[in-house]
């Protein structure tokens, strides 16, 4: 039996080729995803746990409850089970160069070596506050070398001085670090209280007997724990980001999967169809239906098996190579066994999956078949399921868009899964039919059209299965491509609503420097700069707060209404949360007592106090001077034109704040930045990930382009003979091709951008209000790659028809 | 036992065999109910001309197609009680067949191709008997070649072989010279008449051409899906006026 596969098999690698490449790179995306996430997983585990390396116990200190002070860690120390011990510092810190600045993590080093858990790279280990080391991606990113000074400012307190004295190289940059990391001292840290301790148990006892001595000695506020249970937990927090990537990649491999089974049957049942014919002569010479069908299905088991041995040996390499580019190859590479096995046999199951449905249909090949030499035809006709499938789709885009248009999230994402699950069901009859409705066209058309419809037409199964593959691809990029605009603008607009001004930079005492608010007004695509007075006041019921007086241009730029109100009262702005704390309802009347004088004020909850990033009550210019006299001006705030490109405007703000390292930068341009940042990340990752989907729908487009054009061998050489040139051939062929490539562009944006709306609707959740962007140009792009895939998947097929002369449709078979 | 043909038991019998192909007004009646037996070491020519019914008879002979009233029995089993498994197995054992067309499968070599039907049915190629059947076929040099690297007759004796090879009681031939020169073609049918004469083997042969139908032992005259006379050993004149009679009924 296999030996007769292993024949048929080899007698035509090429038209096997096909089959060949969709599950090599199936499973080449399988096994990739698999050892990339075991990489990762294993390099963020290695480098959370290795901080803890030396130490026997750690014990924390619960971050949410009160300081117990700096010197808590002789607690631990005191205690007759523990011998050394090292307090372990982290502080997030601003960091300031004369050009850039950023968040920063501070990190302790033990002041003993031995307990140190990493080495220098260069330079020497600090010995003094101000000395700092610097890992290398930090340097760097910020374009410093050892020996420079940076700023550093705390939360809280006066800012200092520090020189980097050394560079360390842990190999390992985590995927999420927006930071810089820098290390320093224990003494760096004077003064505050440790973040943990890590301590040596004493001779003669165990870390688990030591964690248990200590949680009864200790206050209830301080965590013992084992270091190896630390560092567990430590590594899972870590990996949890690793892990969804993984998750995230492996949906991915699944979708490339299930268009590689798409092409597998395809080729398969062009394939069959065209060994018709010898499988009617093998039922004829006394092979019983379950042995062709097994024929079939050897065949398929042995293209699976080479292809998925290549490509999940292709994947091991690629996988690795992905971690290593993200540098999160620290543990080394890691390759889990049951993983890559598990790959090779989804690899294997899918070919024979998709091959089985082909080989059944060829095992009801009726054996007087091999007598005759009648053509066969595929068509797709309506079966119940294809009816099921289109009432399934209608009825889940009708419960889509009413979920989206109620604002009700499960009708939505319902309805969405059921629409998804009937299209499936049904898009393969859609799509024949829609080859049967464009055929008319073609035949108006004339010529190449004309022939190309003829053929599209003879079999619209085939070329509905073709182009099923690619509808997936390009429909998941559209989808794709529209929850990224989509998301974009919704958060765009979410933004508008809680950031009344793009940019808005802040000293925490005194004036805004001149020169940073000469550099603010020089900013392209600011339509208003206005520089507020401020003033600290203390309010009864808030505290101390800094008093906001803005002029009436800026009420009016930044539609705080409420302010330009003519009413007898004052009005005052406040944040929801001050609004709450004074116990007022929103445009209610109230006394409240600043700097020691009663007055009356009408007060707003508005986002325009929280503007500065720290809530600070907007009042009118004019009415601030009535409460209170001076001459500061803390804030400076910019409100962009509407037409102002924001990444732009991001990009000149923070050469601003890297001049002046006082100011506080907030408004809706910094958070954006860090919220479309990660978008982006992803959706570049997804959109070359679906390349994978593609280019193997592509492969199927060619492939069964390039089979009917052996099957078609007589009949095209007879066209040949007839007087069809060379040209026109080919031209039957790019039309064939580009007619299934436009349609499967075409299903994909009817398909992809409504799921990449409620995508959308789905993450946000109501918690935004809803702003849909279709990104025309991309999709346009999409329609443009989906042309160049129709004229690639030609160009092979096209050769070989050329070569097909015409004596060969005069001679018999 | 009651046979058209009386005296012996026949290989292969057909008793009132009807094939009609629709219903109502637009049925064709391809096979007219015939009876028919076919003896041990008897070399039967069916001629007739095109849509007199032979290839149909053909078909329902060896089981491919379903009799609409009547009934084929192979060795006197009954086609009609048996399942798909059972004619797939009948045929794999007992019905040889050579076309027209060679059927030979591309992928397989000349030997792969001989040997298939012992394949399927799971039996381990006797050797000494594929010799034998290669070596009077004068296939020995060809044995490892792909049926596009043979020349037609060389195809055609390679399907005689697998259709010899597994010593089946009925040799059916559908034109099989059809496709061959004259040398060719006149040394397949001396070797079908070495088959039934030697080997005992039952052979039914459709052809068109009268010559061809010389090597028989008698030659039946379809018209209409009827039998219309019956030649024993005839000459080529005997048949040509025979099937020019035949035509002219049409």
């Amino acid at each position: 039996m296999l030996s007769l596969a292993w024949a048929q098999t080899r007698a035509h690698p090429a038209r096997l080729a096909a089959v060949l490449l969709a599950i090599v790179l199936g499973t080449l995306f399988l096994a990739a995803t698999a050892v990339f996430s075991a990489t990762s997983d294993a390099g963020m585990r290695a480098v959370a746990a290795a901080p803890l390396a030396a130490a026997d116990v750690v014990v924390d200190r619960d971050p949410e409850s009160t300081d117990p002070g700096p010197d808590w860690t002789d607690m631990v120390a005191d205690h007759p089970d523990i011998g050394a011990v090292t307090a372990y510092h982290a502080r997030t810190v601003r960091l300031a160069t004369g050009e850039r600045r950023g968040e920063a993590n501070v990190y302790s080093f033990a002041d003993e070596p031995e307990l140190r858990w990493f080495d220098l790279a260069e330079g020497v280990w600090p010995t003094a506050p101000d000395e700092v080391v610097a890992d290398t991606a930090t340097l760097d990113a910020l374009g410093l070398s050892v020996g420079d000074t940076v700023r550093i400012l705390p939360r809280e307190g006066e800012g200092t001085r520090a020189t980097v004295v050394g560079a360390t190289a842990p190999g390992f940059q985590p995927l999420t670090g927006v930071q810089y990391t820098l290390y320093a001292t224990e003494a760096h840290f004077e003064g505050d209280s440790a973040f943990s301790v890590l301590a040596d148990t004493a001779d003669g006892v165990s870390a688990p007997e030591a964690v248990a001595n200590l949680g009864a000695a200790l206050p209830e506020i301080l965590h013992p724990v084992t270091a190896e249970e630390q560092a567990r937990l430590a590594a899972d927090r870590f990996a949890g980001g690793s892990q969804q990537l993984g998750m995230i990649l492996l949906v991915f491999a699944l979708i490339a999967l299930l268009a590689a089974s798409a092409v597998i049957a395809n080729t398969f049942t062009i394939l069959l169809s065209q060994r018709r014919r010898d499988t009617a002569l093998l039922r004829l010479v006394g092979a019983d239906r379950a042995r062709v069908r097994n024929l079939v299905v050897a065949e398929a088991l042995i293209v699976g098996t080479v292809g998925s041995l290549i490509g999940v040996c292709a994947g091991v390499g690629v996988g690795y190579a992905g971690a290593s580019l993200a540098g999160l190859d620290g543990g080394g590479p890691e390759v889990r066994l049951a993983a890559l096995f598990g790959a090779f046999l989804v690899g294997v199951v899918t070919t024979v999956g998709a091959a089985w449905f082909p080989a059944r249909r060829a095992a009801v090949t009726a054996p007087v078949e091999a007598l005759r030499s009648v053509p066969l035809q595929g068509g797709v006709r309506l079966r119940p399921v294809h009816v099921l499938g289109t009432a399934a789709a209608l009825l889940g885009a009708a419960a889509m868009a009413a979920g989206v248009a109620e604002q009700t999230l499960p009708l939505a994402v319902g309805g969405g899964s059921v629409g998804a699950l009937g299209l499936l069901l049904t898009l393969r009859y859609l799509i024949a039919r829609l080859l049967g409705a464009v055929e008319p066209l073609l035949r108006r058309m004339g010529g190449a059209p004309e022939l190309a419809g003829a053929n599209l037409r003879r079999d619209p199964g085939r070329a509905a299965t073709a182009t099923l593959a690619l509808v997936l691809g390009l429909g998941l990029i559209c989808a794709l491509t529209t929850a990224a605009a989509t998301g974009r603008a919704t958060i765009d607009s979410d933004l508008r609503d809680r950031y009344p001004v793009e940019v808005s930079a802040r000293v925490d005492e005194g004036s805004v420097a001149p020169e940073t608010v000469a550099a603010v007004r020089a900013v392209n695509g600011l339509e208003l700069v206005e520089v507020p007075r401020t003033e600290r006041v203390t309010v009864a019921g808030l505290d101390e707060v800094t008093l906001v007086g803005v002029s009436a241009e800026l009420v009016a730029a930044t539609g705080a209404g409420e302010l330009a109100e003519a009413v007898n009262t004052p009005v005052m702005l406040v944040s929801g949360a001050q609004l709450k704390e004074l116990g007022a309802e929103a445009g209610e009347t109230v006394e409240l007592t600043v700097d020691g004088s009663r007055r009356s004020f009408t007060v707003y909850p508005s986002h325009l106090a929280t503007a500065s990033g720290t809530p600070a009550p907007v009042v009118r210019a004019d009415v601030l001077d009535t409460v209170a006299e001076g001459g500061e001006h803390g804030m400076v705030w910019g409100v962009a034109a509407p037409e102002a490109d924001t990444d732009d405007l991001a990009a000149q703000m923070s050469l601003v704040a890297g001049a002046d390292p006082d100011i506080a930068l907030s408004g809706a341009l910094s958070e954006r930045a860090d919220i479309t940042e990660v978008l982006d990340v992803m959706v570049d990752l997804a959109l070359m990930m679906l390349l994978v989907t593609v280019v193997i729908s592509s492969v199927g487009v060619a492939n069964t382009l390039g089979l009917s054009v052996l099957e078609r061998t007589r009949e095209l050489a007879l066209l040949r003979a007839l007087g069809l040139t060379r040209g026109g051939l080919r031209g039957t062929l790019a039309v064939e091709a580009v007619v299934i490539a436009l349609l499967g562009a075409v299903l994909g944006v009817l398909v992809g951008v409504p799921y990449g709306v409620v995508g959308v609707d789905a993450i946000v959740g109501g918690t935004a209000p809803l702003v849909v962007a279709v990104p025309w140009g991309r999709l346009g792009l999409v329609l443009v790659a989906a042309l160049v895939i129709g004229a690639v998947a030609t160009l092979l097929p096209a050769r070989r028809a050329a070569r097909i002369a015409p004596a060969e449709g005069l001679s018999g078979d | 036992m009651n046979t058209p043909t009386g005296q012996r038991s026949s290989t292969l019998r057909t008793v009132d065999l009807v094939r009609r192909y629709g219903v109502g007004e637009t049925a064709v009646t391809a096979v007219a109910g015939v009876s028919l037996g076919f003896e041990p070491a008897q070399f039967t020519a069916i001629m007739g001309p095109s849509g007199s019914g032979k290839s149909t008879l053909m078909n329902l002979l060896a089981g491919l197609d379903t009799p609409t009233s009547g009934s084929v029995l192979v060795e006197g089993q009954d086609l009609a009680r048996l399942d798909d498994r059972g004619l797939t197995r009948l045929r794999r054992e007992r019905i040889g067949f050579v076309f027209q067309a060679f059927n030979l499968l591309p992928a397989l070599t000349a030997e792969q191709n001989i040997l298939l039907p012992l394949r399927l049915a799971g039996q381990r190629p006797d050797r000494d008997r594929l010799d034998e059947v290669v070596r009077s076929l004068r296939l020995g040099d060809r044995l490892g070649h792909r049926p596009t690297e043979l020349s037609g007759g060389q195809q055609q004796r390679v399907a005689l072989a697998r259709a010899l090879l597994t010593r089946p009681a009925v040799l059916l031939a559908d034109e099989p010279t059809g496709a061959l020169d004259v040398t060719n073609g006149r040394e397949l049918l001396e070797r079908l008449r070495t088959a039934s004469s030697e080997l005992g083997r039952t052979i039914v042969m459709v052809t068109h051409d009268p010559v061809a139908a010389t090597y028989a032992d008698r030659v039946l005259l379809m018209s209409d899906g009827a039998l219309h006379g019956t030649l024993e050993h005839p000459t080529a004149e005997q048949v040509l006026a025979a099937v020019a009679r035949a035509e002219s009924r049409c």
